[in-house]
């Protein structure tokens, strides 16, 4: 199990640099070879043939692919995992708190699942057999153009419509989409119609209904739903209040007044028995509810994106923003609070007023200030990150300051110090091992805050740019509309499974970290 | 603990016995019994002028200044008018051989009179310049051939041009300043070097001087009439509008009536229409409150000076206060208001008004022709604090001459077509008694002083509730209202115009029955909202109003001075990758209508006769291949040969309905190989952004006035560069779009004279801006949606053609007896049949009758989603208005 752990690790270290170089993506290994985005796009510059952006696309994955290497090499050397005692103790005890523990194997399900990538989420194909050809254009970097499948012009092929064609029979062929076949920005579904037919009692009704229908129904001349010919109010099955008519270039030809089911009045020039009236559909636009059809398994939001897909590419940005902004807050948080700790004086003052300064600042009203000003076209994952650690280094600095000021003055450390070992030494292999309990413990919560930083800001309108799939936008947009319950119900579960997963996680390492073990947690 | 607890009970009875003695006492102390309403109303209103601080100021009289000011201005005018007068002779004198000899003689004549006694510091400013004249080889110069390259100015020009610099920085001018008299006579020289100069080339040339490029319009005395002296037409072309720029030196005029044109001393030598339909409906009953919410408290009440220009302002002054004239909503004529007769001079330029005998000021003033003045002494003098009222002012007008105290003259700066030239001319009067306190402290002490009025409804001061409210209330004896255009309009006794700072909050009040009216325009209160047991009951009533009222151009304006956007084809290309159809088939679900043009919807105006791009992706390739957008990228956005990649930013602000639809544009722009980067920006940021040209597209609405759109903001060079050539912020011209054809078609169309002018070159622009597509039009919508309570009235035809919003129209009444009723029925449980009223009869095109007014639904019937919405756009378009 450990070694073939290892093994994929291995393959995907070595697998990510070799698709990259070829121009193919896979799912999430490749991402790591994207780096050069974050220097956002530089004013009318071409990112991918950038200097730079390719240098630091390289680095970057290479440095990954490094690391994953070793990190393989070292889980496959091992035959055992070699623990000391307390850890092995504190590790039994995570373990024997049932719900920290199926969190955690949770939050593990979770983040392989987003790693699936495009396998799950996407609007391209994973597979297209189009005359004897195979394509997949969900592995690689650039677009197919929708004439390679012979249809429409220079435009990006829309893999949905083809599978629509295929499986109606006007086209041969396989189009495999993945799970949730739409992107989860950018990817707008128009209205969706439902046919209304008239029942033996004259009365409308949904097809597959037995209910008459109530609201608004639609005519339309042609097979797309884009011209209407009429626009009619049922209640309870009869045409009540005013009709629209309108001529082929969809302006308004003049109006018909129903009273149930009876023309009673009638605009010039209109004869109300002149359109048959067939073909009526039932008109639903954007939020559209659930629907297997379309493959929109949670529903649209108001924009038409769809909800799933954008729960899941939220997930996938916010994993994706946790990694840097744990590396930077802890890299900072300890050495800055270690420092603090082990120097004191004058080093310690200074900081300690710095550390003043920066939590009296507010941090979101600066990045509000910040977002309205520069404008959200600038706001991206490293901004924000980068934003959110100037300020959230100070909470672990200062739990390490004070833990370093009471391990320092311990036997052990004068013991090292007179045995001649330098700060460093004393600082990285001595201090630092006996304060690691407070880290870890600081972990979950830390992911938490971050969590709900990105999630509140968006909610607020001033997060991240529209490319980013958001779960604080969909949340106002929720609540915007909550007569469309799919939207804020699911991506309020989600929130709130995810935090309480994290707050669960947190909770037993807290309590597995506890130095009073006879204390129990309920 | 416990033993404290008693303590502090009794201190707490104590505090509280000592919080009601206050409110206690007075009602003690009131006399028992009836109370009379006239002395209540006088008691509340000396409590409401102490509260609001009316009598902390000391009396002030500017009777002295504003004799003082008007004076001034006619000092600067005088000075102003020589330059005409001397580009006159000048104009004629170069025509003549030996011009400039004679030229520069008068002008050394000009320099003599206006550095007269009264204003020169430098007394012998005109005899140093007569001497550098002097000393000038003028003589020579003059008849000097040109040289074959034609470039060099003629010596003495060149010299002249100093020595006036000199001089006039010497008298105290500043002849950077375009009004100067310098900087004007500084242009007439350059006119006269060039007109010569062309003269001379193309004598040299042996041909006849002919227009420059061969659009442009024929100048008089063009290649085809050889029997005029060239060089006389030239420079006759030259000075045309300046020629005519004054009538008067004065600004400020007192006159007798004697001097009035002969065939004004006879009322029957006036205009006047008293013909056209009437506005009210007969039905209309008198009386009643009407209460509708303001989304934030004025800052002020006055009119002019620091805040004055805030939203409040149109509920209590522009749709409230008469003007000389009005134009009748419905058929767009000139009709009385203050003013009972006028006549326009033969050019437009000139308007006379008689005010009406019977106009009176609510306090029963009579209105005189010095209220104009006043009215025109707090706009431009320094004391009303009005930055805008003073370039305005100066902008537009060059005379007002009183004649009696009922009658007066406005002069234009420059002619407008004589049909509309009194609506130009029409001002609004300001009370002189009144405002006879305007000095220093203006701002402070008119901040909450209700003025008098012309109009059907005043402001009391104990109706100013600061931060919660602000009454109307309907004057009794109002002058017009039994009047034609007037009777059956204004009905309300009271408007009430109540702060509720969150619409969502107001939404809910209204449901409540505490607005009467609410704007349904916005999907969400259209489709969802307002399908609401209230409506179903019949309550609520709903209607659909077709009004004909310039569009509000919604759509994407392109910056030209920032790349790639100064390539026509990039622009063309960018007007067919937006997928406009969508946005209208989706986001309005099909109720909105493409704008055709810039400027389109206006009464007076047919609309120009264009189909806009549609959404075409492979003609969008086509035209962005021929700016060389040819090879896309990997993520399907096209490049150029340098590997650049067609990307855009577009500046929006954050609301949430424009978001939604650019979002979607933006997705149909990839389809084309397009990158638009939507630059989401706070409200204020956006619009300082798009002022100073920083912005590269932006998705924007401006709000038009009737009657006659103005493009020179919008499209004149003057207007996007400065002299040197950097971007001209805070103007209107955020395309930055600079060509001569535009220069010369706006400068057309503010020189029009007629309304045929008005309408040729209004459509000639419009084309002009469709092909070269900096503006790519988005959408419009041409009707208002309103929800109200049953017991607001309205008429058979619901509300008038040029009513931006419906209930600005005061055409509808408030029927108390059907308020009891409803309020009745809904405690009761009874219910109508529900209503909606579709009233198209200004919709124009293929407009059929309006059809059965309060078609009854079934009240019983569920909740269904209405016919139409109107986002966005109902409301008063965006802030980058100007006006």
């Amino acid at each position: 199990m450990r070694r073939l752990l290892a093994l994929l690790l291995a393959l995907a270290a070595v697998a990510a640099p070799v698709a990259h170089g070829c121009g193919r993506l896979l799912p999430s290994i490749t991402w790591f070879y994207q780096a050069g985005r974050m220097l956002g796009s530089p004013e009318g510059r071409q990112i991918e043939n950038w200097g730079p952006a390719i240098a630091l696309n390289w680095v970057v994955g290479l440095a990954c692919s490094a690391a994953a290497l070793w990190l393989a090499w070292r889980v496959w050397g091992k035959r055992e995992l070699k623990l000391d005692p307390t850890t092995r103790r504190r590790l039994q005890r995570f373990r024997s708190i049932r719900r920290g523990w199926v969190s955690l194997w949770i939050v593990g399900g979770l983040v392989g699942f987003a790693c699936l990538d495009m396998l799950v989420v996407g609007k391209r194909a994973l597979a297209v057999q189009h005359e004897g050809h195979w394509y997949f254009p969900a592995f690689q970097r650039g677009q197919i153009a929708a004439s390679t499948f012979g249809a429409g012009g220079d435009e990006e092929a829309d893999y949905r419509l083809l599978r629509e064609e295929i499986r109606s029979g006007r086209r041969e062929g396989f189009v495999l989409l993945p799970l949730i076949p739409w992107n989860s920005t950018y990817d707008t579904d128009v209205q969706l119609n439902r046919p209304l037919r008239r029942g033996d009692d004259g009365l409308f009704r949904l097809v597959g209904r037995s209910e008459p229908y109530d609201g608004v129904m639609t005519a339309y001349a042609d097979d797309h739903f884009k011209l209407r010919t009429r626009e009619v109010r049922v209640r309870a099955g009869r045409m009540e209040g005013v009709e629209r008519r309108f001529d082929d270039q969809g302006e308004v030809l003049g109006f018909v007044t129903w009273v149930h089911g009876e023309a009673t009045a009638t605009g010039p020039g209109i004869d109300p028995a002149a359109v048959p009236a067939e073909n009526f559909q039932q008109t639903k636009y954007n939020p559209l509810p659930p629907s297997w059809q379309r493959r929109h398994y949670l529903g649209t939001n108001s924009g038409g994106w769809d909800v799933a897909a954008q729960l899941y590419g939220g997930l996938q940005v916010l994993l994706r923003g946790l990694v840097p902004f744990l590396l930077v807050t802890y890299a900072l948080g300890i050495a800055l609070g270690t420092a603090m700790g082990y120097f004191a004086g004058w080093f310690d003052l200074v900081s300690q007023r710095l550390i003043e300064i920066l939590s009296s600042v507010p941090l979101l009203l600066i990045i509000i200030i910040l977002s309205s000003q520069i404008g959200k076209e600038k706001m991206t994952i490293p901004v924000l990150v980068g934003l959110f650690c100037c300020f959230s280094w100070i909470g672990i600095a200062t739990y390490l300051r004070s833990m370093t000021y009471k391990e320092k003055t311990r036997d052990y450390v004068s013991a090292a110090r007179s045995l001649g070992a330098g700060t460093g030494r004393i600082l990285g292999t001595h201090i630092l091992p006996n304060v690691l309990a407070v880290l870890i413990t600081l972990v979950p919560f830390e992911i938490v805050g971050f969590s709900a930083f990105l999630t509140s800001l968006d909610f607020i309108g001033f997060g991240l740019q529209d490319s980013y799939p958001s779960w604080g936008r969909l949340l106002a947009d929720g609540t915007r509309n909550l007569a469309s319950p799919w939207i804020v119900s699911s991506v309020f579960v989600l929130l709130v499974v995810v935090l309480l997963l994290f707050t669960f996680i947190g909770e037993a390492l807290r309590e597995a970290y506890d130095p009073k073990k006879l204390s129990t947690y309920r | 603990m416990t033993a404290a607890l008693p303590v502090r009970r009794l201190r707490l009875a104590g505090a509280a016995a000592l919080l009601l003695i206050p409110v206690l006492l007075p009602s003690a102390c009131r006399p028992t019994g009836s109370v009379d309403p006239a002395a209540a109303r006088q008691a509340a209103s000396e409590d409401a002028a102490r509260r609001l601080g009316y009598g902390q100021y000391a009396p002030y009289d500017n009777t002295r200044e504003r004799e003082q000011f008007y004076a001034r201005t006619n000092r600067e005018r005088a000075r102003e008018f020589s330059v005409p007068r001397l580009q006159r002779r000048l104009a004629a004198a170069a025509a003549n051989p030996g011009a400039l000899e004679r030229a520069v003689a008068v002008l050394g004549r000009w320099l003599d009179e206006t550095c007269g006694p009264e204003d020169a510091p430098h007394p012998d400013a005109a005899a140093r310049l007569d001497a550098a004249l002097a000393a000038a080889p003028v003589a020579d110069a003059a008849r000097q051939p040109a040289t074959a390259g034609g470039a060099a100015e003629p010596a003495e020009i060149v010299q002249l041009r100093r020595e006036l610099l000199e001089h006039g920085a010497e008298v105290g001018w500043n002849p950077a300043a375009m009004d100067s008299p310098v900087a004007a006579l500084r242009e007439t020289l350059g006119g006269v070097t060039s007109a010569l100069q062309e003269v001379r080339d193309s004598a040299a040339a042996g041909t006849a001087p002919s227009p420059a490029e061969a659009d442009s319009p024929p100048g008089p005395g063009s290649a085809g009439a050889p029997a005029r002296d060239p060089l006389l037409a030239a420079v006759e072309e030259k000075f045309a509008g300046a020629a005519q720029e004054y009538l008067t030196a004065e600004m400020f005029t007192r006159a007798t009536p004697d001097q009035l044109p002969a065939e004004l001393r006879d009322p029957a030598g006036w205009t006047t229409d008293w013909d056209q339909p009437e506005i009210g409906s007969d039905d209309a009953l008198k009386g009643g409150t009407y209460r509708e919410f303001i989304l934030d408290f004025p800052p002020t009440i006055r009119r002019t000076g620091p805040n004055s220009n805030n939203s409040f302002r149109s509920y209590h002054f522009d749709n409230i206060e008469l003007g000389c004239i009005g134009l009748h909503p419905n058929t767009g004529a000139i009709i009385p208001m203050l003013c009972d007769r006028w006549h326009t001079t033969p050019e437009g330029r000139t308007v006379f008004f008689h005010i009406d005998e019977r106009a009176t000021w609510s306090d029963g003033q009579p209105v005189v022709a010095e209220d104009f003045f006043t009215q025109v002494f707090l706009q431009m003098s320094p004391a009303g604090q009005h930055p805008f009222g003073m370039q305005f002012f100066r902008e537009q007008y060059t005379n007002f001459t009183i004649y009696d105290p009922r009658t007066f003259a406005v002069t234009m700066r420059v002619s407008r077509p004589v049909e509309l030239a009194p609506y130009y001319a029409s001002l609004t009067p300001s009370q002189t008694a009144f405002f006879s306190e305007v000095g220093p402290d203006f701002p402070e002490r008119y901040q909450w002083r209700p003025c008098p009025t012309t109009g059907a409804y005043e402001i009391r001061p104990e109706d100013i509730q600061l931060n919660h409210s602000i009454t109307l209330s309907r004057v009794q004896d109002w002058w017009r209202r039994d009047l034609k255009y007037s009777r059956n309009t204004y009905n309300a006794d009271r408007m009430e115009y109540r702060v509720v700072r969150d619409q969502n909050k107001a939404w809910e009040l209204f449901r409540n029955g505490e607005f009467e009216y609410f704007p349904v325009g916005l999907p969400e209160y259209w489709y969802d909202k307002s399908e609401m047991p209230a409506v179903f009951d019949g309550y609520v009533e709903r209607a659909v109003f077709y009004n004909v009222y310039p569009r509000v151009p919604w759509g994407l304006y392109l910056n030209c001075a920032r790349p790639p956007l100064d390539n026509r084809d990039v622009r063309i290309g960018i007007a067919f990758a937006c997928d406009w159809e969508q946005v209208i088939a989706q986001d309005f679900r099909g109720d909105a209508r493409r704008l055709p043009a810039f400027a389109t919807g206006y009464a007076l105006i047919p609309d120009t006769d264009i189909t806009p791009r549609p959404f075409d992706p492979t003609r969008a390739r086509e035209a962005f291949a021929r700016a060389g957008y040819t090879q896309p990228g990997s993520d399907g956005i096209l490049r150029n040969a340098a590997g650049q990649p067609l990307s855009v930013s577009l500046t929006l602000t954050m609301d949430e309905v424009r978001q939604r639809m650019m979002r979607r544009i933006a997705e149909s722009a990839r389809r084309a190989g397009l990158e638009i980067r939507l630059n989401v920006l706070d409200g204020t940021a956006a619009y300082r952004e798009v002022q100073e040209k920083k912005f590269q597209m932006t998705f924007t609405g401006w709000g038009f006035q009737p009657p006659v759109p103005d493009f020179y903001q919008y499209l004149n060079s003057s207007m996007a560069y400065e002299a040197n050539g950097t971007l001209k912020q805070n103007t209107n011209n955020v395309f930055s779009w600079r060509d001569p054809v535009s220069d010369r078609l706006t400068q057309r169309e503010r020189a029009a004279g007629s309304m045929q002018e008005v309408i040729a070159v209004t459509q000639e622009l419009n084309r002009y801006m469709d092909e070269q597509a900096m503006f790519i039009p988005g959408y419009m919508t041409d009707f208002a949606r309103v929800a109200y309570w049953r017991w607001m009235r309205w008429p058979e035809d619901f509300s008038v053609k040029a009513a931006y919003i419906p209930v600005e129209s005061f055409v509808w009444w408030i029927d108390e007896d059907r308020r009891h009723e409803t309020l009745e029925a809904r405690a009761a449980g009874r219910t109508f049949p529900e209503v909606l009223r579709v009233h198209d009869q200004y919709r124009q095109v293929a407009a059929g009758e309006p059809v059965a007014p309060d078609a009854p639904l079934d009240p019983a019937a569920a909740p269904s989603a209405g016919p139409a919405e109107v986002p966005a756009s109902s409301g008063p378009a965006s802030a980058a208005s100007v006006r």
